[in-house]
């Protein structure tokens, strides 16, 4: 699951890399950048990585295909 | 990837400080509530869904018990059943906790626990509806529970301190047009309202009204007299309060008048009070005549004189340091006492017929002293929460137990302030942010420190992004094994 913060942050990321150029990955309906970005991480195609870290120093890199699967709707 | 949760949110000033502690924090209370309010919908809404299901199919509309009050408190310190502070844990409840597999089943299919206490709940709930509900059914009351209880969760990167610190200071400035200082409690003063809630934070060593709730056991409890036993041997009793009248005599020597209706009131002999006084080692003699003691010093000097006087005034007969006065109350069909001044530890070990585990003090410093940390954890949030509801502010008990937390994290207690949690935060830039800049700035440079830039102040200064909400997530561009 993707906390709203993630999710936000994942977006706008991707959504900044649109707007100067970047190729979206798939084939997305969607007009602006952002509309892209969105589709583009519901679709699950993202190359990207999210970085949790505990309290206590350590830490796991999660894709963020699996953070994305059991989103509930 | 449910353990991983990211919490690395960390100080800012007394508010963002609790963001680091926050952001692990499970909210327990609010969703029991919640979810019972759901689960409660959903019997219903599948109840009456089945035609043949009896009309009357949905929960009973009994009154429903506390959400934590049957399983009472987690620290010696009484909670009395009125608050409920969400301090309660399953551990009491579970051995009460009927057999239902089927919970289980369906709660081990999810990859977050819920707490014990919530599932627990929910079995006793379902119990009985075991005949109404067919196996479906069940499972999406269970399931309802499990996603509002998720949906309650706070989400790892949220400003859970500085949402705690904002919560309880805006009822704050209500409080200061509304309140009183003062609200009389029969005879006895108890600091209430704005006052004492700074005094809470403030983690003041000595309350200004301290006062104490003492019960007692079962054999005086229904007794006025035996209770009456108990208040006379805690009220403290000087020379002073005997005394009918002191004379000054010649040079040397001065007589007190005792008062023996007083004396036979408070149960005391007016040649033990000879003898207490005899007792004070003063040099010189003490005789009894009649009601009267008669002190003669040895010394002639005036100034000397005087002031052994006021020792003797002062000199306690009876009782326990500290506690001025005993009132005793009747709650229900038992006598309670409650006390002006507080002396917890000597109520604890030395006063018999009183039941010490539901012994009561506002004063939150002796009950870490006495109780230990996690008792003056509680104290903290149930005086603080008191106040706060006193006053009509419906304040979230979960921003109480942040801060609460906050205070007694270290083991001891630290206010919020600038002898405490804001004074002590490891960071230099969000000191020096804090007061008296130049200082920290000047001292941490002398001795070396180093500031490791890790919660939101540092950051803003430094012109970071804060790790907070979307600035706490770490993202990479990277194509690793398992993803895309």
């Amino acid at each position: 699951m993707l906390t709203r913060f993630e999710r936000a942050r994942v977006i706008g990321a991707r959504a900044l890399q649109i707007s100067m150029g970047a190729p979206p990955i798939v084939e997305v309906p969607g007009r602006t950048p952002l509309e892209i970005a969105t589709n583009e991480l519901n679709a699950g195609v993202l190359p990207m990585t999210i970085r949790r870290r505990l309290p206590n120093g350590k830490h796991q890199d999660i894709p963020l295909k699996w953070l994305i699967k059991n989103q509930p709707n | 990837m449910t353990k991983r949760q990211t919490a690395h949110a960390e100080a800012d000033d007394a508010g963002a400080d609790v963001a680091a502690a926050g952001a692990k924090t499970e909210k327990p209370a609010k969703t029991v509530v919640a979810s019972k309010r759901r689960v409660k919908e959903a019997a219903s809404a599948s109840a009456s869904a089945k035609p043949n299901a009896p009309k009357n199919a949905s929960p009973s509309r009994a009154k429903k018990p506390k959400a934590a009050g049957a399983t009472g408190g987690e620290a010696p310190v009484p909670l009395e059943p009125t608050p409920d502070l969400g301090l309660a844990q399953g551990r009491a409840s579970k051995a009460r906790q009927p057999d239902m597999p089927l919970v289980d089943e369906v709660l081990a299919r999810h990859d977050r626990r819920l707490p014990e206490m919530l599932v627990s709940q929910l079995k006793a709930k379902l119990a009985p509806l075991k005949e109404k509900l067919n196996e479906e059914q069940m499972v999406t009351v269970v399931e309802e529970t499990y996603s509002s209880y998720i949906k309650a969760l706070i989400e790892p990167g949220e400003a859970a301190g500085t949402v705690a610190a904002q919560s309880v200071g805006e009822p704050g400035t209500q409080m200061t047009l509304r309140t009183f200082h003062y609200a009389g409690v029969r005879e006895l003063n108890v600091t209430l309202g704005l006052p004492r809630l700074i005094e809470i934070v403030d983690a003041r060593r000595l309350p200004s009204t301290p006062t104490m709730t003492i019960y007692l056991d079962d054999e005086h409890k229904r007794d006025l007299t035996k209770a009456k036993d108990i208040a006379s041997n805690i009220e403290t009793v000087t020379v002073e309060n005997v005394a009918k009248s002191i004379g000054y005599e010649m040079l040397n020597n001065f007589t007190i008048e005792v008062d023996a209706e007083m004396c036979e009131d408070k149960l005391i002999d007016i040649n033990y009070i000879a003898k207490s006084i005899e007792k004070l080692k003063i040099p010189g003699k003490v005789s009894v005549e009649g009601n009267t003691i008669t002190v003669e010093p040895e010394t002639t000097d005036r100034a000397k004189i005087k002031r052994i006087r006021e020792r003797i005034m002062d000199l306690r007969l009876k009782g326990l340091k500290g506690i001025k006065r005993v009132v005793i109350e009747k709650k229900g069909d038992e006598y309670l006492l409650r006390t002006d001044g507080s002396n917890l530890a000597q109520v604890i070990e030395n006063v018999k017929g009183i039941d010490r585990r539901k012994v009561y003090t506002n004063n939150i410093s002796e009950i870490a002293e006495v109780l230990g940390i996690e008792a003056a954890r509680s104290a903290i949030i149930r005086e603080a929460f008191e106040v706060l509801d006193q006053q009509g502010l419906d304040v979230d008990v979960r921003h109480v137990i942040l801060i609460a937390d906050l205070m007694t994290s270290t083991g001891k207690i630290r206010q919020i302030g600038r002898h405490g949690v804001s004074g002590e935060k490891s960071s230099v830039l969000a000191r020096a942010a804090f007061e008296v800049t130049v200082k920290h700035l000047l001292d941490a440079a002398s001795h070396g420190e180093e500031d490791r830039l890790e919660g939101v102040t540092e950051n803003v200064i430094v012109g970071q992004p804060i790790p907070l909400g979307t600035g706490i997530v770490e993202l990479f561009m990277r194509f690793s094994k398992e993803g895309t």
